[in-house]
């Protein structure tokens, strides 16, 4: 048996697309913000349980829940950023304060989501320990089931990367958007609306939170109210991983760690029982590596060969 | 054009000028020079507004701006180059440029970037190039460049050929001669007093936040002592 078969690079890939969505967002708010934004699994959540809502209750793909989970998303985030960052950056909140503040959000919202799953609960739609992957699209290939959720997240997630670079490079607000990343001061003299540009990060992160989220019951047999802030080691080593001083070191690392941590884990599975258990051992010692030999992340790596050459 | 009257400034509390007078007539290059610590750009900061002012007045066009914000000055066409960071390395010098315009109309835009790279034929050959790939002087009259776009009426320059090689110093002189054809007023500090009174029609020298003497580079270039003490000049 080969040490990588077909099935499991499939769910390698997908996982790792969620990954990537997620880190990016990640990425986006800590490049406007700097803030290492804890409450960024909360966007998840928000997403997922918009899937289950639209697949349980209205019957629905729960693929067609990603138009409604970008909107929850991108108003989550806004929030967030106008009711706990914006006012605490005004009083001159250090990044300890604000990195206290996003955690105090997580944690809010794992009691918020386990109502909401009550909620749910009581209006007859199964909200705790379920998985929507019986209602994915699948076909059998020889030994392989091939889900729906191997095509759509890899290629969403490529269409929104897409979708990034375009709004990075070829619109008025994304360029503003890099200036205000690399020197806010100097984007402010020039009349760019700094605290704009900032609540519109936010929007976008909780937007790719959201959407990454949706994907997340349909691809694990199971999610719970605690899904997202599960995630959040990972995504957290996706960022570093990737680099994170570019909004594409999220998506980088996103696939590295998302593959490593699959891969690896289940490696490590056959040798020693129950290592599954202990799937963040692999992102976690990517991520020290990371900080101790190559401090901003792959993209710093690349950036730097670049110089050189 | 601009007028700093007796003006006492510095960092909080730390005081670096002391009753500093200088007059900045339209269309003139006004030089500063001074040794290093002498108080020259923090003059400059001053006219932009980022110092405190302890007592004196500075007016612009008749107009008291001595506790203007600084975006306000830059509506008023006031435009400043500090000497590292006027420009967004990572963004290509048309993407630069952009932002320089960021709130001025797409037909005023467009205009204006037709002069300035009519000015500096070298920014339109680079435009797709990150401004960080630029050499020091492109980067400077990149940074200058951006200043027109906005309009500016007055641009000031703290050291723009700070390490810069003598060829590419030379450049940047010629393009400050270039900005006076077309009516700008500059205002600039300098550690090269030769290029400097090469190019200025007034010259100041600033000493322990003092102005220890203002002239033209005519009367500057008959006080051989203070070339000397202040200036390195030696002839």
């Amino acid at each position: 048996m080969p040490i990588v078969d077909v099935q499991m690079a499939l769910n390698a890939v997908t996982y790792s697309s969620i990954v990537a969505l997620a880190a990016t967002g990640l990425t986006t708010t800590f490049l406007t913000t700097k803030v290492p934004n804890f409450a960024q699994g909360s966007f998840m959540m928000v997403g997922a349980y918009t899937a289950i809502y639209v697949a349980l209750k209205w019957g629905w793909s729960p693929y067609a829940a990603l138009p409604l989970s970008a909107l929850l998303g991108t108003a989550v985030g806004l929030a967030v950023y106008f009711l706990v960052i914006y006012p605490l950056r005004r009083r001159g909140a250090n990044i300890m304060a604000l990195m206290v503040a996003t955690l105090a959000v997580s944690i809010v919202f794992i009691g918020v989501m386990n109502i909401v799953a009550d909620v749910f609960e009581s209006a007859g739609v199964r909200s705790r320990d379920i998985g929507l992957s019986f209602l994915d699209y699948r076909e059998t290939v020889g030994p392989i089931v091939v889900r729906g959720v191997y095509v759509v997240t890899p290629v969403f997630a490529a269409a929104i990367v897409f979708a990034l670079y375009i709004l990075l490079n070829y619109t008025k607000i994304g360029i503003a958007f890099r200036a205000t990343v690399e020197n806010p001061e100097l984007a402010r003299v020039m009349g760019v609306n700094v605290d704009r540009v900032m609540a519109m990060s936010w929007a976008l992160s909780g937007m790719l939170g959201a959407v990454s989220g949706t994907f997340l019951p349909v691809f694990l047999r199971i999610a719970h109210p605690n899904i997202g802030d599960d995630m959040l080691p990972t995504i957290f080593a996706a960022s570093v991983v990737g680099g994170l001083q570019s909004i594409y070191g999220g998506f980088i690392g996103g696939y590295i760690v998302g593959l490593a941590e699959t891969i690896v884990t289940r490696l490590l599975g056959e040798v020693i029982q129950g290592a599954l258990v202990y799937r963040y051992v692999v992102s976690m010692a990517i991520f020290v590596a990371v900080l101790v030999f190559a401090p901003r992340g792959v993209i710093g790596l690349i950036r730097e060969g670049g110089r050189k050459a | 054009m601009l007028l700093v009257n007796d003006v006492s400034a510095g960092y909080g509390k730390l005081q670096v000028l002391y009753g500093v007078s200088v007059e900045v007539g339209r269309g003139n290059i006004v030089a500063l020079l001074g040794p290093n610590g002498s108080g020259k750009s923090t003059l400059l900061k001053t006219v932009f507004g980022l110092t405190t002012v302890y007592s004196g007045t500075v007016t612009y066009n008749g107009r008291d701006i001595t506790y203007m914000p600084p975006h306000a000055r830059a509506r008023l066409g006031i435009a400043y180059l500090p000497q590292v960071g006027n420009v967004f390395g990572n963004l290509t010098v048309e993407e630069n440029l952009k932002m320089a315009a960021y709130t001025i109309s797409r037909d005023t835009f467009l205009d204006r970037l037709d002069k300035v790279y009519g000015l500096f034929p070298i920014l339109r050959e680079f435009r797709k190039r990150r401004a960080g790939q630029l050499s020091g002087g492109q980067r400077q009259m990149l940074g200058i460049a951006m200043a027109l776009i906005r309009d500016a009426k007055l641009i000031i320059l703290d050291e723009p050929t700070a390490m810069l090689a003598p060829k590419a110093a030379q450049e940047i002189a010629d393009t400050i001669v270039e900005l006076r054809r077309n009516g700008i007023t500059i205002l600039l500090a300098e550690q090269n007093a030769m290029l400097a009174t090469d190019i200025a029609d007034r010259v100041y020298i600033l000493a322990s936040g003092r102005v220890i003497f203002e002239g033209s580079p005519g009367d500057l270039l008959a006080r051989p002592d203070l070339g000397k003490l202040y200036l390195g000049l030696t002839r």
